[in-house]
């Protein structure tokens, strides 16, 4: 534990010694939300409604924020990492370490987040809150939210370090990875509200994690729907403790069968 | 003029490279090329899926739509095809400290970067983008004008144009900052506002896409010229076009000045 405590902290200073990335994003997010206000302010003006799919306008602007705070808290390079290891030769220094790969890069994702939020997530929490504020939110919607989004960023972490792996086969694993960004972004719920979708895409998103990744988080924020319910809520804390647990598992056995068959390469 | 041949000559090297490149890694080519095309239609099925649970876009039917979703998948292909690689190589580049390499070159450091930029995997949304505007435009049965042709033309190069002015300022980011952390995705988050019809945003903001940030000149008015009502001000937004890409020069050249070196 104190050797993953370590990595976590070195990465933390690679990230603090650059600091000025991060307060740029506070002044890019408050333009890309302007840009927003405007453009849904337009849509439901042209529709002559206060309500889409279930959203009034505040909670449709409010909808495209909190995707993005989603990407502060669980975005990570696991998957390209992996491939640039793979193609570096550096993958096999990396096995010699007396921390496993996972775990290094784990702490990499865990260090980039904390990184992350601070610098993006509170500033722009309170920007976007000065700018249009969140009437929606309560204290126990923005808890729920908190832990919610922690398993949200193990689960995308799990999935992404999973990619990685395949670049073991592959090598470079670009196009796996865009594979699982399209769906992520598109069955997660984070292009468009799953509310839009059509009853057979609804139930295909239903048994797969990457609700739980975008579309469950953003609806505990916004208080909306089934999400004010804590039965709801502890049922969709379970199911991310379940899609953690499989994922887990299924890369554990993946690392397993592939670590046989690495060939280092490059260097 | 000879600068500008030798760079020309540098980016075709670079492109079979990028092509032997590809075709070393075939699997992950191909996967990538038939996952390009897939992911293309995610764009036009969420604005179907928007257009079928509302009233859609002030001015535009579905089919109209479609083919602007067409026209901008086609510019997403090119752009990828073009420098779709780059911002990946000018990280590692500063981070890795061989960026330094490229000041010692003959050509410019950031007509070098440039050349660099060809990615064979644009290619998918291409193909993509011309089948669904094929599709769209036959659908709404429209009579292409001769004069269409020039002026697509002129919003093409325009478009180029102020991609690489927008490029040229991510990488002048680039040596100032050394970790980018999120801030690339950010800028897409910005550029993407010109992925819908510019005439549904407010008036000042429509402005601002024609003028200050010319987005309108990839997508929105390549589609009202085939629908033929496009308006006088794309040449205004094709000349904003060349006045940002000046501008990243003057930025990217003071950056330079200030650029102290980083990694090793």
């Amino acid at each position: 534990m104190r050797v993953f405590w370590k990595a976590i902290h070195l990465n933390l200073k690679v990230f603090f010694a650059y600091p000025k990335g991060f307060l740029i994003s506070m002044v890019i997010h408050p333009i890309i939300l302007a840009l927003n206000i405007a453009l849904f302010t337009s849509i439901y003006k042209y529709n002559g409604t206060t309500e889409i799919q279930g959203y009034d306008l505040t909670q449709m602007i409010w909808y495209y924020a909190v995707t993005t705070f989603v990407w502060i808290f669980t975005f990570n390079f696991a998957d390209r990492r992996m491939s640039n290891y793979i193609l570096s030769g550096e993958l096999g220094p990396m096995l010699l370490r007396p921390i496993s790969v996972f775990r290094f890069e784990l702490a990499n994702a865990i260090a980039l987040r904390t990184a992350g939020v601070l610098f993006e997530f509170v500033p722009d929490m309170i920007i976007y809150s000065l700018i249009y504020p969140p009437v929606f939110l309560t204290l126990l919607s923005f808890g729920k939210f908190l832990v919610v989004i922690v398993l949200a960023f193990v689960l995308h972490f799990l999935l992404k370090f999973l990619i990685g792996m395949c670049a073991v086969v592959t090598q470079n694993n670009a196009g796996l990875n865009n594979v699982l960004t399209a769906a992520m972004t598109l069955l997660g719920g984070a292009m468009i509200p799953l509310e839009f979708f059509p009853d057979w895409l609804k139930t295909l998103c239903g048994v797969l994690p990457f609700q739980y990744i975008f579309y469950k988080p953003v609806q505990f924020f916004l208080n909306h729907g089934e999400a004010v319910s804590t039965g709801h809520w502890l049922a969709t804390i379970g199911m991310q403790i379940l899609w953690c647990g499989v994922l887990y598992v299924l890369g554990r056995i993946v690392w397993t069968v592939l670590t046989r068959k690495i060939v280092i390469a490059g260097g | 003029m000879s600068r500008l041949s030798g760079l020309l000559r540098l980016y075709v090297w670079h492109m079979k490279l990028s092509v032997s490149r590809a075709m070393m890694y075939r699997f992950d080519f191909i996967t990538g090329l038939l996952i390009s095309i897939a992911v293309s239609g995610i764009g036009p099925f969420v604005q179907y899926l928007y257009f079928t649970h509302t009233r859609g876009y002030p001015g535009w039917t579905l089919d109209q739509v479609l083919l602007f979703q067409g026209l901008l998948l086609l510019w997403f292909g090119l752009r990828d095809l073009l420098f779709g690689d780059l911002r990946g190589t000018v990280m590692n580049m500063v981070w890795k400290g061989e960026f330094d390499r490229l000041l010692l070159k003959p050509y410019p450091p950031i007509g070098v970067l440039l050349c660099s930029g060809f990615q064979l995997n644009g290619i998918g949304s291409c193909i993509a983008g011309v089948s669904l505007s094929v599709l769209a435009y036959t659908r709404l049965h429209l009579d292409f004008d001769i004069w269409s042709a020039p002026l697509l033309l002129v919003m093409l190069v325009s478009g180029v144009v102020l991609f690489m002015g927008i490029t040229i300022i991510y990488c002048a980011i680039v040596i100032m900052l050394v970790q980018m952390g999120r801030i690339g995705e950010m800028l897409d988050m910005v550029t993407n506002f010109g992925n819908y019809p510019i005439n549904i945003y407010p008036a000042l903001l429509q402005m601002a896409m024609v003028t200050f940030l010319p987005f309108a000149v990839w997508t929105y008015y390549p589609a009202q010229i085939l629908l033929h009502r496009a308006d006088g001000d794309l040449w205004l937004a094709a000349a904003c076009c060349f006045a940002v890409f000046g501008l990243s020069l003057v930025v990217w050249n003071r950056c330079l000045r200030k650029y102290t070196s980083a990694g090793g």
